[in-house]
């Protein structure tokens, strides 16, 4: 897939997104009040105490907007495509994709841009930059920061395309898309909260603590060279699995035309 | 009446079908309990004490673990139905059959959760035999009336399906807003008490909060009642609109695709 058949489905999809006005407004405020009730939920526990997991008030909610940043980046530039997918397979409907001469899996990867996510992910930075004004962080840390939030988006969305090549395999397989969606609520929490096995376990097995506490690790200065290696190393690994997979995975596709 | 039985049947045995969906549900949630369950933890112990707010560990625990499994209970996955049906124009068979649209709308949405309301009926009936203290008629009852008074909110909803394209992002937005308002990630009589007092007869308040503070006995018998009264008023305000919105949606209803 070349960058002229990427700027072509990025204009439909924005073209696509001002039709549906309604619905890009409602979803961005979904999105808005789930962070809201995040910061509230934040509140509540720290007017119990001044730590959480590790975390005082102000890395605790660096932690939420940080993850409401990945989250809106791999929606604004890799949901749409997840979207197609799960429709397409219900209704037989991905002949037509899958006999263009493009490689379908990074034509469903980019498949275009979602302007709410993206009006979410400028809020959520400008949120961000503004409690960065107030911490002493140096140009590597920011650096490191933004390289992590962005290897984080796309270890979100590998794991979503690779829940999206199971429902290949299973029958009304819908609800395994709200699997991705709540373990990315339940853990971008502090990982000192968790038991060392579960930590250990949703660090080193699937990266899903890594995604979100390490950029909060190298704000923090107490990040482990080695785990930002190992880390960058599985998201790597888990690309070249999923591309595979993929492949292996719509050879199982049956279509209804 | 038997018609809307049959309905009720035909989508608690369609449910029952999807075993798969039985399983990721159950593996979500057990991890949403045990997130949140973690999280007061880290909570208790930072704040080197075994009660907040009146809640022990143990309490709060057994809390966190009722509402999320409510959560599965009172979700708005079918509000999206009637939008499907006004979309595709397949709204307009069911006009034509002989019986309310509005009622068919209330009962389907009913069935599909009607499984999940049976097992959560079993385990407090069982829980209520081997320990746990409280008045299990009234909680049956308050459940019961949770129940009917979210269906009748989701049908409410489903409405906008007349006037909107698609109706998938209002399931987000009133999970979202559940989430806040229900008390499912932390008790809301932990609030100042004021915001406390304005959200306590809330909808979400009621399916969630209320049934889990009745099952760990911490109101009065009163009090559960007045809860129950909320949810029959709230049952009176949300038919009423809905049987405004669908008359009014109606007559916008062009049965194109049909």
């Amino acid at each position: 897939m070349n960058i002229k058949t990427y700027f072509a489905l990025v204009k439909n999809s924005l073209q696509s997104n001002f039709a549906y006005r309604t619905t890009t407004i409602i979803v961005f405020f979904v999105s808005f009040i789930f962070f809201l009730l995040e910061i509230i939920t934040g509140f509540v526990y720290f007017s119990f105490t001044d730590s959480l997991g590790g975390l005082n008030k102000m890395q605790y909610f660096n932690l939420i907007i940080t993850m409401n940043i990945i989250l809106s980046l791999y929606e604004t530039f890799c949901l749409k495509g997840l979207e197609e997918i799960f429709a397409g397979i219900n209704e037989g409907s991905l002949d037509y994709s899958f006999i263009r001469p493009v490689n379908s899996f990074f034509y469903y990867i980019f498949n275009g841009v979602q302007l709410n996510s993206l009006a979410s992910l400028v809020l959520y930075s400008a949120l961000q930059i503004f409690l960065l004004s107030f911490q002493d962080i140096s140009i590597i840390q920011i650096i490191l920061y933004v390289f992590f939030i962005i290897l984080g988006a796309w270890y979100v969305t590998m794991l979503n395309y690779f829940i999206a090549c199971l429902t290949f395999f299973f029958e009304r397989a819908n609800s395994l898309m709200d699997i991705t969606e709540i373990m990315d609520s339940t853990l971008s929490k502090p990982k000192g909260i968790f038991p060392k096995i579960v930590e250990y376990f949703f660090s080193f097995v699937i990266a899903y603590l890594l995604i979100y506490n390490t950029p909060i690790d190298i704000l923090n200065n107490k990040y482990s060279v080695i785990v930002l290696i190992y880390y960058v190393l599985q998201t790597a690994f888990l690309s070249f699995l999923l591309y595979k997979f993929w492949y292996k995975s719509i050879k199982k596709y049956h279509s209804t035309s | 009446m038997r018609k809307y039985i049959k309905i009720l049947k035909i989508e608690f045995l369609k449910s029952l079908q999807y075993r798969f969906e039985y399983i990721s549900e159950l593996a979500t949630t057990a991890l949403m309990i045990a997130v949140n369950i973690f999280l007061w933890n880290a909570v208790y112990l930072a704040s080197n004490t075994n009660e907040i707010a009146s809640y022990t560990r143990k309490d709060m625990a057994i809390y966190l673990t009722v509402t999320n499994l409510l959560v599965s209970i009172f979700s708005f996955t079918e509000i999206t139905r009637l939008g499907h049906l006004i979309k595709s124009g397949r709204l307009t068979s069911k006009l034509i059959k002989p019986y309310s649209v509005k009622l068919e709308n209330i009962i389907t949405m009913m069935g599909s959760q009607i499984d999940r309301l049976f097992i959560f009926l079993v385990i407090i009936i069982i829980s209520r035999f081997i320990g746990l203290k409280f008045n299990l008629l009234l909680l049956i009852l308050l459940v019961i009336s949770s129940f009917v008074m979210h269906a009748f909110l989701k049908g409410l909803i489903s409405c906008f399906g007349f006037w909107m394209l698609e109706t998938w992002p209002l399931r987000g937005l009133f999970n979202g807003i559940f989430y806040i308002l229900s008390g499912t990630n932390f008790p809301l009589d932990i609030l100042p008490k004021p915001i406390y007092e304005i959200v306590k007869y809330n909808p979400f308040a009621i399916v969630s909060y209320a049934i889990s503070k009745t099952i760990q006995n911490n109101f009065s018998n009163f009090e559960i009642v007045k809860y129950i009264i909320a949810a029959l008023i709230w049952i009176i305000i949300f038919n009423s609109l809905y049987s405004l919105l669908i008359k009014k949606g109606l007559k916008t209803y062009e049965g194109m695709g049909s």
